[in-house]
């Protein structure tokens, strides 16, 4: 009896573990090996997405209308969110309306083949769930992990907010959010699981939580009752969420030391790539939309006081710069 | 003849080239494919239409683990669902639905069946989801014992429920079993384990 109790408490210790670490496993990605490669805009196609998914979720319940807006926010949610893979990604991932790199099972290989963590070390976790694919919407490229980040780490900084909102004034409420956010980014989305830390989660987290703000509150909340049912706007777009700060290789990510020496080389690889027309028109058109986020600004103030890693450490100028100055004689 | 032929190759490699010069452009101004972007109405028609043109589908699941009381087993089934049709799971997509599983092991063989959830690809196979990154099941199972076991006599025929969990195909399962059979010196069992798959 002994044994199986024993048996028992180890397989359910291993369950709890899983439990807790799959869905908080973050999935990594690589705009970099997207350069210069052709992707059709999907700004149309997404929102569009959005829009039938969270209407349909709405028609779905003949009560839908009793609901007040706080309780159908909670039951769209249910249909923009799950574990790890994120239903929008889910989508985009299997979807031929969404162009995207890698598309097909060829271009998948060789992506897995070349992309930023490929040459780390054998075995590294990182490399356990699949890359996410670069697509484009806004004229901004990044990876579909930032849509799931912004459905999923969205609603929990949406549901941190409505527990403080009364006890917190805005700036109390804006930093409480980013700290949440770091913890998570810290802890099991980011530097715990793979060892990397990245601001561009962060800023698509906070555009999911706007996303999810914007539900309810403001001057013209997307969701609205006509006739006794709930509407979804028409007027949500992805172009008010989407800015360049979503695109890791204008915003880059901090790498612990150990994958850090796998990863350097490859993103080297591009250093030649970084004056090409392409690549020089895609960053004059980043600098002309980039804007200082909250997040942002939170950011830069926890790197001064040396609570976070400067991530500018890792911008491809700043590598290519090193590189140059290490190769002249 | 031939010389009306030769003028449209001609004019036909001046098109192509053309063409490519032209994409060429496109690429080089705004790094899109150069194809047309849909309007609002469009993009909302094509959506639609892939997310309610449905099909049913099946895909075989597999696993291999290390198991008490079955010890060394490989289950082999199948998982039916509903999805789009022009879903793609080569590379990755969701899935979810009704699924069963044979699993002969060394000491005994396990017959399953429920419903599930998960992340995976078919890679060339079509059919087969021979990676799954991600995936939940819940199965009601029937064991039925077989050989010398040596730690204990256990029940010939049990019933229960399993659960099983993947996460990038390392496979974690654990189910609770009561004896079918009369005369067993016990009536209630764990069964537990770790392997691939499924």
């Amino acid at each position: 009896m002994n044994r199986v109790r024993t048996r028992l408490k180890v397989c359910l210790v291993a369950f709890a573990c899983l439990a807790v670490s799959a869905p908080v496993q973050a999935l990594e990605t690589d705009q970099f090996y997207a350069w210069g490669k052709p992707i059709e805009d999907s700004t149309e196609y997404l929102n569009a997405w959005v829009k039938w998914q969270v209407q349909t979720a709405l028609d779905s319940r003949s009560d839908s209308g009793s609901l007040d807006c706080e309780a159908a926010v909670y039951h769209v949610h249910k249909v923009l969110k799950d574990l790890v893979y994120q239903p929008i990604e889910g989508w985009i991932l299997s979807t031929s309306l969404v162009d995207r790199i890698p598309m097909g099972l060829e271009e998948e290989r060789e992506y897995r083949e070349q992309w930023a963590l490929s040459k780390t070390f054998p075995m590294d976790y990182a490399r356990w769930l699949p890359p996410s694919p670069t697509l484009q919407a806004n004229e901004v490229r990044f990876g579909s992990d930032k849509l799931a980040h912004f459905f999923s780490e969205g609603w929990w900084y949406y549901r941190w907010w409505l527990k403080r909102r009364d006890d917190l004034t805005q700036d109390e409420l804006e930093r409480g959010l980013f700290d949440y956010g770091s913890t998570m980014e810290w802890m099991f989305l980011g530097k715990l699981s793979t060892g990397i830390i990245s601001p561009a989660d962060l800023e698509s987290n906070y555009k999911g939580f706007i996303f999810y703000h914007r539900m309810c509150h403001g001057d013209e909340p997307l969701l609205n009752r006509q006739q006794g049912h709930w509407q979804f706007s028409e007027s949500f777009d992805f172009r008010d969420y989407i800015t360049p700060e979503w695109d890791e290789s204008w915003n880059p990510n901090h790498f612990d030391s150990v994958r850090w020496k796998g990863i350097k080389p490859t993103i080297e690889r591009y250093c030649p790539q970084l004056h090409s027309p392409w690549v020089e028109q895609q960053r004059a058109r980043y600098k002309a939309m980039d804007t200082q986020t909250v997040t942002e600004t939170l950011i830069q103030e926890e790197v001064a006081a040396g609570k976070m890693p400067d991530p500018k450490a890792f911008d491809i100028t700043t590598i290519c710069s090193n590189q140059a100055d290490s190769e002249s004689p | 003849m031939s010389g009306v032929a030769l003028q449209s190759k001609f004019l036909c490699l001046c098109l192509i080239f053309c063409t490519l010069c032209a994409g060429e452009q496109a690429f080089a101004d705004s790094g899109s494919t150069g194809a047309t972007t849909p309007t609002e109405e469009q993009a909302m028609q094509r959506v639609r239409e892939e997310l309610e043109t449905l099909e049913r589908r099946w895909y075989g699941i597999a696993r291999f683990r290390y198991s008490y009381p079955q010890q060394l087993s490989a289950g082999f089934g199948a998982m039916f669902v509903v999805q789009p049709k022009d879903s793609d799971c080569s590379s990755t997509c969701m899935v979810q639905g009704w699924q069963f599983e044979i699993e002969p092991g060394r000491y005994g063989i396990q017959g399953s069946v429920g419903w599930g959830k998960l992340a995976g690809e078919t890679g060339s196979t079509e059919h087969l989801m021979y990676s799954v990154h991600l995936g939940w099941a819940v199965r009601g199972v029937v064991l039925r014992t077989y050989g010398d076991f040596r730690y204990k006599p256990l029940p010939k025929t049990l019933a229960g429920v399993e659960g099983s969990f993947t996460f990038a195909n390392l496979n974690f399962s654990l189910g609770v079993l009561h004896s079918l059979s009369s005369g067993s010196e016990t009536d209630w069992l764990i069964s537990t384990g770790i392997g691939f798959g499924f």
